[in-house]
């Protein structure tokens, strides 16, 4: 068995696509698990109800494997250590598409790094019209008035 | 002769609202599981690539995505079948309103029948001759009306029959590999490209043209792929748009929950959470609200942007559906920007409309607040002094966010359906220098401007550079010192559009206490229960014209040197002009700011007591 | 001390959180019982719920000036036609004391008690509320009291 070196910080990477998609997942079947179909007709919830278990069954395992996964990748990450061939084939199968050929060259030069995207966010980055205003002086009247009767105006 | 009463329709079994509710957590589902599928699937073998099969299915990425994928397939199918179904429902509902009147009126008919036999001489042929002839009408119609109710029955039925199927179509994975890969089926990030490109052109109506021609499986797609495209996207039906907001909004609360119990959230993140469930607790304020004409959820969530401004969030929501209403009106509310003041903010607007909806005869009433633009708040580190914000904030947030409003507005006449609404548009406070920004530099498309507690008109000089004449309404306390600081000259903000020479409809509004730490409460008495202000505002939204009073002129009101000098002295000269914390502990610039009280208050000179 | 001659706020000389539950009690009261009241007179078959109680701000933001309880509930469903909800509404409001009278169109107000009843009707269903007055509070009680969860009216499903 011949032992390869892999390159961590990619496989960190990995993990935390893999964690942001199993949050992004374990979300979903809870909503889904959580939505009644008691308020309709006793048959419509009925069929609604099987619809609902096979898939919260369905997205729970895909939640589940993707936790796993996001472990396994930090699990291997922490041991620092070269791994033999059918490890490192393991841990090659939870990483991106980009980075299969990146590493089994003893010859080749370091890995290209992936770009893992940062998991499901919930919604886009914030729009470029959010800058504040830069604070101007202040012309109007002076806050703070004697408190001695002046009289009228 | 005995005649047999009609029997009443059977009970509606299943309402709108529950149907509505079922589907609006499988569309939030749905979005959340598109999400982590084109997470993975931008991981994955990219689908140009030509090799061999075995390793692409090795590819974790590239198999949990095509699991992914199975099950929102199902559930684009699943969300069409239950929509249309909705649909039904609303159909079957104002159906069996209309057979329930007629079996009222025909079994009461037949009451009357029994009677008048009861009462009736056996002897008077004639008579009896009438009644076996009423008799026999009567069971005719009889017959018919419950054959229209047993057909309505079966509609009913038929409509729960076509929802169960569709449902199991697609409730096994199987299924949903087989929806997935259906010739047909809706490419949903496709659709959410054009849409997005509609959108960057800045034309709603063409937003709302390309809209009417989709498929209600591709409605179903786009907006499980793309809710925060879809619902804040001017043009989009106002339900669309909410539908959308909410699927965004429990998908988000489901998220950013979990990042929160797993000790991962930012603080954009805590934010947007914190925007989220304020949505979400507005929203359920009016669960048991309904539209009496339709029975839909009378609360319309029509922006939702809660990432937005750096965190503090752009929402909107609306009181009634403002595509159908007759009479439309949006508020901008001044200095608070966080989300956190909207629901105070829709119970201002639910007062109004209320008011409105009883002067405007049978026209319905739509009340919107917007609070989708970059207000001045201290959490921009400008200052903690609320008296400062007004003059150090510029126009700059009033200048874009006139130009969102104006966007809104626009988006909210493109989405309209039959005549054109009348709509108006009222501004308080800061919110009034951007809605006249709105108008100068943007073509606000409103019939009637209200500016309420207005420190400033932006860039207009007068009335006319806002809307035509009559169409500019204005509410300024005497004693409101924010409206004081355009005047009489003009201020940081623009002009004092209550001044007499400014040309606009000035109507009365109560002055407010003269006591130095009340000023700013007078600030936000427009909409007092009781009061001319939210009287008057109810009559420019129903389409009448308040009572004018006379505009401010030199002499005739107090200067803001000279209200707060003057307030000062009436409170015992103990009271400085001074900004302070509110007694809540949260800082001056959200909700609420009073003037620091003297402990001493009982014996502060008052000469009018 | 806290009236103003100017308008500022509730008809209250001051109120207190005991107030502030006395009146949420007596507006839960008095709705629960109206709205089954007015539910059975229109032989409702369901409702959006059981009703649901919660404190409003009274006046407005950054500065509301009191809090009113709002109880609300809607008809969705019912056996009695909408054309003869308004008699049935008035002629129920009135068995239970309120003072019944019309609101705009297809809208009846009642008050009692310093309450506000209000019934909006048409063909799809009917919402019904009652309001307390506006209570003259301090402004962190305004918030407590506006950031509690709803109360359940506890009113019964029809039969």
């Amino acid at each position: 068995m011949s032992s390869v070196e892999a390159d961590w910080n990619a496989i960190t990477a990995a993990a935390r696509v893999w964690d942001g998609a199993a949050d992004g997942l374990d979300g979903a079947w809870r909503r889904l698990h959580g939505t009644t179909g008691a308020p309709m007709a006793p048959n419509v919830a009925a069929a609604f109800e099987t619809f609902r278990e096979a898939w919260v069954d369905e997205v729970k395992d895909v939640a589940t494997t993707a936790q796993a996964h996001a472990e396994s990748l930090d699990d291997a990450a922490a041991t620092y250590s070269s791994v033999d061939d059918a490890a490192y084939q393991r841990i090659r199968s939870l990483m991106p598409w980009s980075y299969r050929d990146s590493t089994i060259d003893p010859d080749g030069g370091p890995p290209p790094m992936p770009t893992p995207s940062p998991g499901p966010s919930p919604s886009p980055p914030p729009p470029s019209d959010s800058t504040p205003a830069t604070p101007q002086p202040s012309p109007g009247p002076s806050p703070t008035p004697s408190p001695s009767p002046t009289g009228g105006d | 002769m005995a005649l047999v009463r009609v029997s009443q329709p059977d009970p509606l079994r299943t309402t709108s609202a529950a149907a509505a509710s079922a589907t609006s957590g499988v569309r939030a589902t749905g979005e959340s599981m598109s999400d982590a599928q084109e997470s993975m699937a931008s991981q994955g073998t990219p689908a140009s690539w030509t090799g061999d099969a075995s390793q692409a299915a090795a590819n974790e990425f590239t198999a949990l995505s095509a699991r992914l994928d199975a099950a929102s397939a199902a559930f684009v199918r699943a969300v069409t079948v239950l929509d249309a179904f909705d649909d039904t429902l609303q159909t079957l509902s104002s159906r069996r309103i209309d057979l329930v009147e007629r079996v009222s009126e025909l079994n009461g008919r037949i009451d009357t029948y029994d009677a008048d036999v009861a009462a009736s001489d056996k002897d008077d042929a004639t008579a009896q001759e009438a009644l076996v002839q009423r008799s026999a009408n009567l069971e005719r119609e009889a017959t018919a009306l419950q054959a229209d109710v047993d057909a309505w029955n079966r509609d009913q039925e038929s409509a729960e029959q076509t929802v169960i199927a569709g449902l199991q179509g697609v409730d096994t994975v199987a299924e949903g590999q087989s929806a997935a890969s259906a010739p047909n089926r809706a490419d949903a990030a496709a659709l959410a490209d054009q849409l997005q490109q509609k959108v960057d052109s800045g034309d709603p109506e063409a937003v709302a043209d390309w809209w009417s021609g989709l498929s209600p499986e591709q409605v179903a797609a786009l907006v499980m792929h793309s809710p925060q495209l879809v619902g804040n996207a001017g043009g989009v039906p106002s339900e669309v748009r909410d539908e959308a907001n909410r699927t965004s909004m429990l998908s988000d609360i489901d998220y950013l929950t979990q990042r929160r119990d797993d000790g991962q959230l930012t603080d954009l993140e805590r934010q947007q959470l914190m925007n989220a469930e304020d949505a979400r607790d507005t929203l359920d304020d009016y669960q048991d609200r309904i539209d009496p004409e339709t029975g839909e959820n009378q609360a319309f969530l029509l922006v939702y942007r809660p990432d937005a401004f750096n965190g503090d969030g752009g929402v909107a929501m609306s009181l009634g559906n403002p595509d159908t209403a007759d009479d439309v009106t949006s508020f901008v509310p001044g200095l608070t920007s966080e989300a956190t003041s909207l629901s105070g903010n829709v119970e201002s607007m639910d007062r109004l409309m209320q008011l409105a909806d009883g002067k405007n005869g049978d026209r319905s009433v739509a009340a919107i607040t917007w609070i989708d633009y970059d207000a001045p708040s201290s959490g921009e580190g400008l200052t903690d002094d609320p008296w400062d914000f007004l003059q150090v904030a510029g126009q700059g947030k009033a200048t874009d966010g006139g130009e969102r409003f104006a966007d809104f507005v626009d988006g909210m006449r493109a989405s309209d359906q039959g005549p054109d609404a009348h709509f108006t548009a009222i501004g308080h406070s800061y919110g009034s220098t951007t809605v006249s920004h709105a108008a100068t530099d943007n073509d606000l498309q409103v019939d009637d401007m209200v500016l309420i507690g207005s420190p400033g008109t932006g860039s207009a000089d007068t009335a006319t550079d806002l809307m035509p004449e009559g169409h500019l309404f204005v509410g300024s306390a005497d004693y409101d010192p924010v409206t004081l600081l355009g005047s009489p000259a003009i201020g940081a903000l623009g002009h004092d559009p209550a001044q007499a020479d400014f040309g606009a409809h000035r109507f009365e509004v109560d002055p407010g206490s003269y006591r130095v730490q009340d000023l700013f409460e007078n600030h936000s008495s427009y909409f007092n229960e009781g009061s001319t202000s939210l009287d008057a505002m109810a009559d420019v939204v129903a389409g009448q014209t308040p009572d004018e009073v006379d505009g401010r002129t030199l002499g005739s009101y107090q200067t803001l040197d000279t209200l707060v000098v003057g307030s000062s002295v009436v409170s015992g000269g103990e009271q400085i002009w001074n900004g302070v914390e509110w007694t809540g502990g949260q800082v001056a610039d959200a909700a609420g700011w009073t003037w620091d009280r003297a402990k001493d208050a009982g014996s502060w000179l008052n000469p009018f007591d | 001390m806290m009236a103003s001659l100017f308008g500022c706020g509730g008809e209250g000389a001051g109120d207190d959180a005991p107030d502030a539950q006395r009146t949420a009690e007596k507006t839960r009261t008095a709705a629960s019982t109206t709205f089954e009241a007015i539910g059975q007179g229109v032989e409702a078959l369901g409702y959006t719920s059981t009703g649901a109680g919660r404190w409003a701000i009274c006046g407005q933001e950054p500065s509301p000036n009191g809090a009113q309880y709002v109880a609300e509930i809607a008809v969705t469903q019912s056996n009695v036609p909408p054309s003869k909800y308004g008699a049935v509404v008035r002629e129920q409001a009135e068995a239970q004391g309120w003072s019944v009278k019309e609101a705009g169109a297809d809208t009846l107000e009642g008050r009692k008690d310093g309450l506000t009843l209000r019934a909006q009707y048409g063909a799809a269903g009917m919402n019904l509320s009652v309001r307390s007055r506006c209570l003259d509070v301090p402004k962190d009680e305004i918030r407590r009291l506006t950031d509690q969860p709803k109360d359940d009216l506890g009113v019964a499903p029809p039969s």
